[in-house]
């Protein structure tokens, strides 16, 4: 059944003394009672904790067909009317009437973005769009918030990928360092301070993360104010028998760019199951590290848990030897091939 | 209408009379695709080694590291998106086709072998279809008139390629964006769309008519040369238009319900289809859709016999 509807949903937040209430009204007439009903307990939960994290909260969050711009099919398991809503709401708590700047943007986006996860674990997809973006499919087998997600780096940013802002961009990624080396409990503390008054820049956020956590960023910081390319790279790995019987094992890590003022966890991984955890100084060119084992080295990475999410290539900061064929990765170059060879038959239909 | 219909019937029962020759076309586009996927299976292999982007329990992929992946490939590895996946595979190449989306040039390789393997396998399974499998053998029918179906394929591929560099352009770039312009909803606009994918889709399926008439007329006999073949295929097909559409349009059809059914088992089977049996349901629609194209080969051969009043040797 297609209908017109308002919700209308009060959010008491109970954490707090005089709980404030927010009034979440989506209007989007034209779809089903059962989305709409999905869509409001989501995006209602997800203003809930919006709220919770950053306050004051607003008294009312809107959102309109004009707004979020459903598409003529959307797809529930897509979830992109979630997406838009909760990027709106974020919008309208970093952003409010005034001239969106790209730090406060990338903060709504980074906001809405965890709204999204916590909201949605395992509930959404990602969805392709065909015949000139008109029809949407659900690529089930890439969920948006996969499990065991919140100890990797995840999305960042849900809106459509041509509209991100270069800018953002980078300071989606700053933040997403900020995450992973501070946590979110953290970084959302600072956050809610610097909403809570005061202006919203980098310098004040700068201020309350090393006031609150009581740690050292300037490196950080620094690195990002200055916009250079931060690069990591593991560039050789070699581990050979030595005529002792043991195993020589030689790390090359190489800093492309500019580099922080900050020592980077480096991963060697044994056969034998064993690890070494070392750690190079980002500043320097260049680095070796050598090992001696009783097992061949199979594995040499630097910043192993993608904590420096500024790192603007992190495809090349592990190098393998001798890797085991990895099952999802021979599934992924089957589907691979299974496209072309489809590819190769849509080629040759017409001629 | 009948006879479309009994001669599709008819190509039906002699591909299915020839098992041999739906595996010998199921390896041979294994095979043609399988040097290409093999660097790709590398990288991600090696980029898969040091990560832990999936939960190994749900089969699930992480778009983190998928984005991250793409960011940084270059070549054949670029294509590596998700609408390789499933069902949104064989919707990603149809939508291509209709819309022309650019694709990598190192995809020229691939479509290449793919005109090269074709050319041969038409020339032994034409021969089968219409003369039966006494004749020559697999490997000398399809060598006989691999140089012409070659120079077919190739004048065609020409031919459709200055189709998307000039009507393609002014129907979607022109007409269509005016269209869709004037459109209240975006049903709408993709409705006057579709018919714009129709016109272009007639256009493309004429060229097609001729290129495969071309090739039955000279496994027929009538056609001794590609030019020639092509002379004699375009007068089949403005001869019996009806029929030639027809038989295309039927074809079409079962076309359409495997990739119904293809979808509807993708869409609906959730984890029951994915991981390797997903792979296995891929493949088995790739020998589907083969057995659909030699179908339409053995039924062109027999509509042909019918109406250009060959007789059979």
């Amino acid at each position: 059944m297609a209908c017109s509807i308002v919700a209308l949903a009060a959010c008491a937040l109970s954490a707090v003394a005089q709980p404030p209430v927010i009034d979440v009204v989506i209007d989007l007439p034209g779809l089903s009672l059962p989305r709409i009903t999905r869509i409001n307990r989501t995006v209602t939960d997800g203003a809930h904790l919006l709220a919770e994290w950053f306050p004051p909260a607003p008294r009312i969050l809107r959102v309109s067909e004009a707004q979020v711009r459903p598409r003529w099919l959307e797809l529930a398991r897509g979830a992109s009317l979630e997406h838009a809503i909760l990027r709106e709401f974020a919008g309208q708590i970093w952003i409010g009437e005034g001239a969106p700047d790209a730090f406060r943007t990338a903060l709504a986006e980074y906001s809405a973005a965890m709204a999204i996860h916590q909201t949605l674990p395992g509930g959404h997809v990602h969805v392709e769009r065909f015949f000139n973006g008109a029809i949407p499919y659900p690529v089930r087998q890439v969920s948006l918030t996969p499990r065991g997600s919140e100890v990797r780096p995840r999305l960042r940013y849900f809106g459509p990928a041509d509209t991100l802002d270069p800018a953002v961009d980078a300071w989606l990624r700053f933040l997403a360092t900020l995450e992973r080396y501070l946590g979110w409990p953290a970084l959302q503390q600072a956050l809610a301070a610097l909403r809570s008054g005061g202006d919203i820049t980098p310098p004040r956020l700068h201020a309350l993360l090393t006031e609150q956590t009581g740690r050292e960023l300037e490196w950080l910081f620094s690195t990002f104010d200055r916009k250079v390319r931060v690069d990591y790279a593991v560039v050789a790995f070699s581990s050979a028998a030595s005529a002792s019987g043991r195993f020589e094992t030689t790390v090359r890590v190489e800093r492309r760019g500019d580099g922080p003022a900050h020592s980077l966890p480096v991963l060697v991984r044994f056969a034998d199951g064993s690890e070494i955890r070392d750690r190079v100084d980002g500043r320097d060119q260049e680095t070796v590290l050598r090992y001696d084992s009783v097992a061949p080295a199979r594995l040499a990475s630097v910043d192993p848990d993608a904590f420096l999410m500024l790192d603007a290539d992190r495809t090349n900061n592990t190098r393998t030897i001798e890797a085991p064929a990895d099952d999802i990765g021979l599934r992924l170059a089957f589907n691979w091939m299974s496209w072309l060879q489809d590819a190769m038959l849509a080629c040759t239909a017409l001629i | 209408m009948i006879r479309c219909i009994l001669a599709l019937a008819a190509g039906l029962g002699q591909v299915l009379r020839a098992p041999l020759l739906v595996v010998a076309a199921v390896l041979a586009m294994m095979l043609a695709a399988a040097p290409f996927a093999l660097p790709v299976a590398r990288e991600l292999q090696a980029s898969l080694a040091n990560q832990q982007p999936i939960s190994l329990d749900a089969g699930e992929i992480d778009p983190e590291w998928w984005l991250e992946f793409r960011e940084h490939a270059d070549g054949l590895v670029a294509t590596f998106t998700p609408s390789i996946i499933g069902f949104a595979a064989p919707l990603s190449n149809l939508s291509a086709l209709f819309d022309g989306t650019r694709r990598p040039l190192v995809l020229l390789g691939p479509y290449l072998l793919a005109i090269v393997v074709w050319s041969f396998l038409w020339g032994a399974a034409l021969e089968r279809f219409a003369h039966g499998s006494s004749r020559f053998g697999f490997f000398r029918a399809g060598a006989n008139t691999f140089l012409r179906f070659f120079t077919i394929s190739a004048l065609a591929g020409v031919v459709v390629l200055l189709l998307y560099l000039t009507i393609h352009p002014l129907l979607f770039n022109v007409v269509a964006r005016s269209l869709e312009a004037s459109a209240a909803t975006e049903r709408t606009a993709f409705i006057m769309r579709s018919v714009l994918y129709l016109i272009f889709g007639a256009v493309l399926v004429m060229i097609s008519l001729v290129a495969d008439y071309a090739r039955v007329a000279i496994v027929m006999g009538p056609a001794s040369s590609a030019i020639d073949g092509l002379r004699q295929g375009a007068r089949f097909v403005r001869r019996h238009p009806g029929s030639a559409v027809a038989l295309y349009l039927l074809t079409g059809l079962l076309f359409v319900a495997l990739l119904a059914v293809y979808g509807y088992v993708d869409v609906n089977g959730g984890l029951r289809v994915a991981g390797w049996r997903g792979i296995a349901i891929a493949q088995a629609y790739i020998a589907a859709r083969l057995v659909i194209r030699l179908t339409f080969g053995a039924s062109e051969v027999k509509l042909y016999r019918e109406l250009a009043g060959v007789r059979e040797s």
